[in-house]
């Protein structure tokens, strides 16, 4: 047991390497293979679940460590790409911060595979899924531990062509072949900014790397955490302040739009158009998380400038309201989650920009569990009913689909922050956090948390309670999906719980979530750490406890009035309000316009300017060419007209031209 | 490996091996459908691309004087008209290994892709190919400005006909115009040529009498240039080859000669043929005219951004297939002229490295552009849609390419891109402040930069929307009897799928081959800067009493001697 723990840690960089190879493996089998059999399936699918198993069991040492807080920090790097003296490279760290989002990415990865196999059972595409899903394991493990910025540039794009294939898995439906090519595009329009944002990070203090962190490699996180402490101590390394923002913001675009953030949020609905175990994984769970994760990283360097931390959590607060009040008007299931998703990440990116560092990384923590499992819920009940997403077709589904009802209904108590479930424990912290940086962000935040509520509810009520309104024949749940379900379901009710630091009441001893995750190469006790891991916490007009109570609050009131709409509508109580509320529903349900404005853009902006650039290219450009070459044949024509052969002309123009010459000569020389 | 490894008359040897390749077929006689001149032509392509990896080999496992020694062993010169000055003069560095390994290489892959794509007279097609190879690979070899200039010529003859005949319908204007368009470049080049000729003959001495065009002695002499001879010397070299790169404003041949070329001939032209105007301008431009170069580097990056950024709007809204593909390349192409710009080490690496993914890239998209055309005969974008169902392995090679195209990380372009972009934003040589209409306007590299990254977008814009119009979506019934890949054609596909690969995932598989040759090169300029930065200073410090002492005088504070004590005394010092 011993030599097996020593032999998992020691080759953690395994955990990324399991997926690629199986998705070689894969690769091989389709091609070597040609068809695919039912056994020649169920090895692709086999290849993928052990890829996730393995890396979940490198994980687990790193867990029980960083539990009992004995964790080791590792990083190994190795040079890439290299020119001259500069080197870029990759490698892997592990810290409290990966090691958490590995188990979550691997443990949550896991038991999606298993749901896959019941959901995608009858699709011809079965084994290529799989070879997917084993890519976008790859790619998203190998940002979890990336060591360094660059490296995690390459993963974050890697993340994104994933999603992307996934996304346009059913390519032939015309809205997943636009969903696809929306998402990457306004993933690469972040990406740009992440670029450009390092390369700006990276000039402006290029001598520091490569004079006193001689030892660090280049854009490393704990170089970055070095500088931001020297930064701090010598003001005089610091770029302007207006540029060390620019800096923040432009790094920022990254994480808006990988973790959907207003205003480059509105391709995660679209996304939804992919089969339903992706939407749990990738645009619920793991990689749109992958932004928070990130700003997470080079927390340091966003601390450098308090203009950037404000504008960071604007954005965050922006995006819960926006993504909450959309979602109130949604009737695609799927959808509503999606906008769910959106104002959750809003949440983190807001507790992020607010400094309230470890609380952002909570919840995404514990956001993980319940909005994979809520995911898969709603994958079950759109596989019960062949294919119908829209609630309105719904209705009733708690008899004839018992557990996914029950999880949803816990999956949905704990994102309302109710009951001492795992999403309260987080929104809490939130909601300290956001109280110590500005009062009314703290309100915002409270009041949407209530929102949340609501339509979470709402969506509970029309899926599972009342008459059933569809046609579909309802099917019953098959047993590898609701496996998946039960298990998820554990950690989103008392996982938040656990990681309080009020575990002590229940007899266990484990740290809360704040004093276990830290960031690397941070000195203990110096400023910045002390910021970046408690948030500057507790101070405010409310006690933690009070906040408890006012959020759990808010909660109830959002249920109770989805209670009263919802439940048994009395006198079409969700019509009058539409009706009396008209152009705000109209704004909401037009999702505020964003894809509507997007799309003008585009059409009536950029489309315009390359077809001018086109007929610019064909008319003028290589208009002068063809006009050179016809006037030179024309010319030559004209030329050829002199050669008559006729002895008179030709003396006529020696003589003309000789006159000419000397009367030349003589302006020149006289 | 010991650096007596290879031959004496190695690269002579590589040189002529086509031509005997070529003289040979005439006695072929061709079998039913000239599989025998197919087999023939893609054999003798591979016993050329494996002759050229020796070297290749060879100088992989060298590092330092070992290389050194081996490139002075490699290099053979013999008086050709000695009373002219010009001379037979071959040899090797990094560069030029790499970019001839690239041109066998994609030689065989031409070749295997002519088997499906060539039905009419299969001899003469592959003489031309082979005497194509030659003149190119006398390009990347040639050690002697005249021979340079001759093999450069050399290779439109071939090209003229391989477009000419093989071509699609439009072909006559297209080869014509390919032609017409790349004489007009000749003449500068030549110009350029000449001018350094008659500048090194006349200011040499008798050390150098009669080896003029020899590259060494151009370099050792070109810097003793007028800065204005330089300066127009340079743009000579800089119109003559980009327009074979090709460069906006001179791009238009492109997209005309790819959309009439055969398959085989647009990836050999997009793979290479546009690598010798981006080699020779690396060669002659910023190797040998270095002080032009840091001159011109902002108007230089600014005609890089133009290339990224306007060339890949045009492509956005191409309706022919291969247009696309062919506007795309320019696009790509653009981030050479980024990289040399920037003028240090990643810049010059980037620049190289993008010259050597853009041959793979491209050459593989010309392939899928390809296989689906001898199938559908049809080019434009609106006659597909949602082949993806029916043709699923030209499908994958097709979006696994435009990934690589768009850079993908962990695909070779990126590797080369992040190279350009790394390099161009870190650079610091210049920077204006360009008064536009009462504003100011400041333009530097990371600018520059900035406005190329725009490309990254756009890029990957183009060609996902093509994806999707051409793969996504419902099938028009009339495709449902679509053939997928062949196996020659996956054999190609793949081949170069596990370069892009190969190479993405370890680009110091490729980089070492050239880094330290190009690096040398870059070292020249923060040398020149800092010479310049004192010539600007001392010139500041000329100019910057007087100011002040205008300010005085109108004070009258001090009388006029005194003034012009103070301005001379200043002279004295800046001076000393």
């Amino acid at each position: 047991m011993e030599q097996l723990t020593h032999w998992l840690i020691e080759n953690v960089w395994m955990i990324p390497v399991y997926p690629l190879l199986g998705f070689f493996l894969i690769l091989l089998i389709r091609v070597v293979g040609g068809v695919t059999n039912d056994s020649t399936k169920k090895f692709c699918m086999a290849t993928t679940v052990l890829a996730t198993f393995m890396g979940l069991m490198h994980t687990l040492p790193f867990v029980s460590q960083l539990l009992a807080g004995q964790l080791q920090d590792i990083q190994v790097n190795v040079p890439w790409l290299k020119a001259g003296n500069f080197v870029l490279s990759m490698g892997y760290l592990i810290d409290p911060m990966s090691v958490m989002m590995l188990f979550v990415v691997t443990f949550i990865s896991l038991f999606i595979q298993i749901y896959t196999h019941g959901y995608m059972e009858k699709d011809p595409g079965y084994s290529k899924f799989y070879a997917y899903l084993a890519l976008f394991n790859f790619s998203m493990l190998g940002l979890v531990l990336s060591t360094n910025l660059f490296q995690m540039y390459i993963f974050w794009e890697l993340v994104g062509v994933s999603s992307y294939l996934l996304i346009g898995f059913w390519f032939t439906r015309p809205d997943a072949a636009a969903a696809s090519v929306k998402a990457f595009l306004m993933n690469r329009v972040g990406d740009f900014g992440l670029l450009i944002g390092i390369l700006l990070f990276l000039f402006m203090t290029f001598n520091w790397w490569m004079t006193s962190a001689g030892n660090e490699v280049l854009l490393s996180f704990t170089g970055m955490t070095q500088f931001a402490q020297a930064a701090h101590l010598n003001p005089g390394l610091l770029p302007p302040a207006g540029v060390m923002t620019l800096i923040a913001i432009l790094i920022f675009m990254g994480p808006m739009a990988k973790s959907a953030q207003v205003p480059l949020h509105t391709w995660l609905p679209d996304a939804m158009a992919g089969p339903t175990p992706i939407s749990a994984l990738i645009h619920a769970a793991t990689m749109v998380a992958a932004g928070v994760y990130l700003v997470g990283r080079v927390f340091p360097v966003f601390q450098l400038s308090p203009s950037a931390m404000i504008f960071v959590a604007v954005i965050g607060t922006i995006t819960a309201v926006i993504a909450a009040t959309i979602a109130l008007t949604q009737t695609d299931i799927k959808k509503a989650l999606a906008y769910s998703t959106c104002s959750q990440l809003g949440f983190m990116v807001a507790a992020m920009g607010c400094g309230a560092f470890a609380a952002g990384l909570f919840h995404l923590f514990t956001h993980a569990f319940f909005k994979a499992m809520l995911f898969l819920c709603s994958g079950s009940v759109i596989h019960a009913c062949e294919d119908e997403q829209d609630m309105t077709k719904m209705g009733g589904l708690l008899k004839k689909l018992p557990i996914t009802g029950w999880t949803y209904l816990i999956g949905t108590l704990s994102i309302s922050g109710m009951l001492w479930t795992s999403g309260f424990w987080s929104k809490d912290e939130i909601l300290v956090g956001a109280q110590s940086f500005n009062m009314v962000i703290f309100w915002i935040l409270a009041i949407t948390a209530g929102v949340t509520a609501f339509y979470m509810f709402r969506t509970f009520y029309m899926t599972f309670l009342g008459e059933y309104r569809g046609e579909a024949h309802v099917h019953h749940e098959s047993s590898a999906m609701v496996l998946p379900l039960v298990v998820l379901a554990v950690p989103s009710l008392i996982i938040g719980f656990l990681l309080s630091g009020k575990s002590g009441l229940v007899g266990l001893q484990l740290p809360s979530f704040s004093d276990m995750i830290v960031l690397t190469g941070m000195n203990h006790g110096h400023e910045v750490a002390h910021g970046a891991t408690h948030g500057a916490a507790h101070h405010g007009p409310f006690s933690h406890d009070q906040i408890g109570y006012l959020s759990m609050g808010l909660g109830l009131a959002g249920f109770a009035l989805a209670t009263l709409m919802y439940w048994k509508p009395l006198n079409d109580l969700p019509g009058k309000l539409r009706s009396s509320f008209s152009p705000l529903y109209q704004l909401f349900l037009n999702k505020w316009y964003f894809d509507t404005m997007y799309g003008a853009f585009v059409d009536k902006v950029y489309l315009v300017f390359a077809e001018a650039s086109a007929r610019f290219d064909k008319g003028f450009i290589d208009g002068i060419v063809n006009w050179t070459g016809t006037s030179v044949m024309g010319t030559g024509g004209a030329l050829r007209k002199l050669q008559t052969g006729k002895v008179q002309t030709y003396v006529a123009v020696v003589a003309f031209s000789v006159v000419i010459l000397t009367l030349l000569l003589m302006y020149w020389f006289l | 490996m010991s650096e007596n490894f290879l031959p004496q008359n190695y690269l002579t040897c590589l040189l002529a091996l086509p031509i005997v390749f070529a003289l040979a077929l005439p006695f072929l006689k061709p079998n039913e459908g000239s599989k025998n001149i197919h087999f023939y032509g893609v054999g003798a392509s591979v016993v050329l691309f494996l002759f050229s990896s020796l070297a290749w080999l060879v100088t992989g496992r060298l590092k330092g004087d070992g290389l050194n020694l081996l490139y002075n062993s490699l290099t053979e010169v013999h008086p050709w008209f000695p009373n002219l000055g010009i001379h037979y003069a071959v040899g090797a560095d990094g560069l030029s290994l790499t970019m001839m390994i690239l041109t066998t290489f994609l030689l065989v892959m031409a070749s295997v892709a002519s088997i499906t794509n060539i039905k009419k007279r299969v001899k003469l097609y592959y003489g031309m190919l082979f005497i194509l190879t030659t003149a190119v690979m006398g390009v990347f070899l040639a050690r002697d400005s005249f021979l340079f200039f001759l093999f450069y010529e050399l290779e439109l003859i071939p090209m003229y006909l391989l477009i000419a005949i093989w071509g699609g319908p439009n072909r006559k204007y297209a080869s014509l115009k390919f032609v017409l368009y790349t004489l007009f470049g000749s003449v500068f080049l030549l110009a350029g040529i000449l001018g350094l000729y008659f500048h090194i003959s006349s200011t040499g001495g008798i050390a150098v009498q009669g080896q003029e065009f020899l590259f060494p002695i151009i370099q050792a002499h070109a810097a003793t240039l007028a800065p204005t001879a330089q300066l127009l010397i340079f743009l000579a070299f800089f119109i003559g080859f980009g327009v074979k790169l090709p460069m906006v404003p001179f791009h238009t041949w492109l997209p005309d000669a790819h959309v009439e070329a055969p398959t085989p001939v647009s990836m050999l032209l997009a793979g290479i043929l546009l690598k010798m105007g981006a080699y020779g301008m690396m060669r002659f431009c910023w190797e040998y005219l270095p002080e032009a170069a840091y001159e011109l580097a902002p108007w230089v990056a600014a005609l890089a951004v133009i290339n990224i950024v306007y060339t890949a709007g045009v492509a956005l809204v191409q309706k022919d297939l291969k247009k696309l593909i062919a506007y795309s390349s320019v696009s790509h192409m653009g981030f050479v002229l980024l990289g040399l710009a920037a003028m240090n080490e990643l810049g010059f690496n980037g620049a190289v490295f993008v010259m050597f993914a853009h041959g793979i890239v491209s050459a593989a998209l010309f392939m899928c552009v390809g296989t689906l055309y001898t199938r559908t005969h049809t080019r434009m974008i609106a006659d597909f849609g949602g082949l993806g169902k029916q043709v699923p392995v030209i499908f994958y090679f097709f979006m696994f390419m435009s990934m690589a195209s768009l850079g993908l990380p962990l695909l070779i372009s990126f590797a080369s891109e992040t190279l350009v972009f790394y390099g161009a934003f870190l650079s610091d040589f210049f920077h204006h402040t360009i008064p536009f209409f009462g504003l100011k306007l400041f333009w530097h590299m990371r600018l520059a930069t900035l406005l190329s990254a725009l490309g990254i977008i756009i890029g990957a814009a183009y060609l996902l929307w093509m994806l999707k119009r051409v793969f996504f979506g419902e099938m028009p019934k009339k495709w449902n009897q679509l053939a997928d890949a062949s196996r020659s054609e996956v054999f190609v596909l793949a081949t170069l799928a596990l370069l892009v690969m190969g190479y993405g995932f370890q680009p110091a598989l490729i980089t070492h081959h050239f880094e330290a040759e190009v690096s040398n090169v870059a070292r020249m300029y923060p040398m020149i800067h800092a010479r310049k930065q004192m010539e600007a200073s001392a010139a500041r410090q000329i100019k910057g009493p007087k100011s002040t002492i205008k300010q005085l005088s109108s004070a009258e504070s001090i009388s006029g001697a005194q003034v012009e004590d103070t301005v001379e005394q200043q002279e004295l010092v800046t001076y000393e």
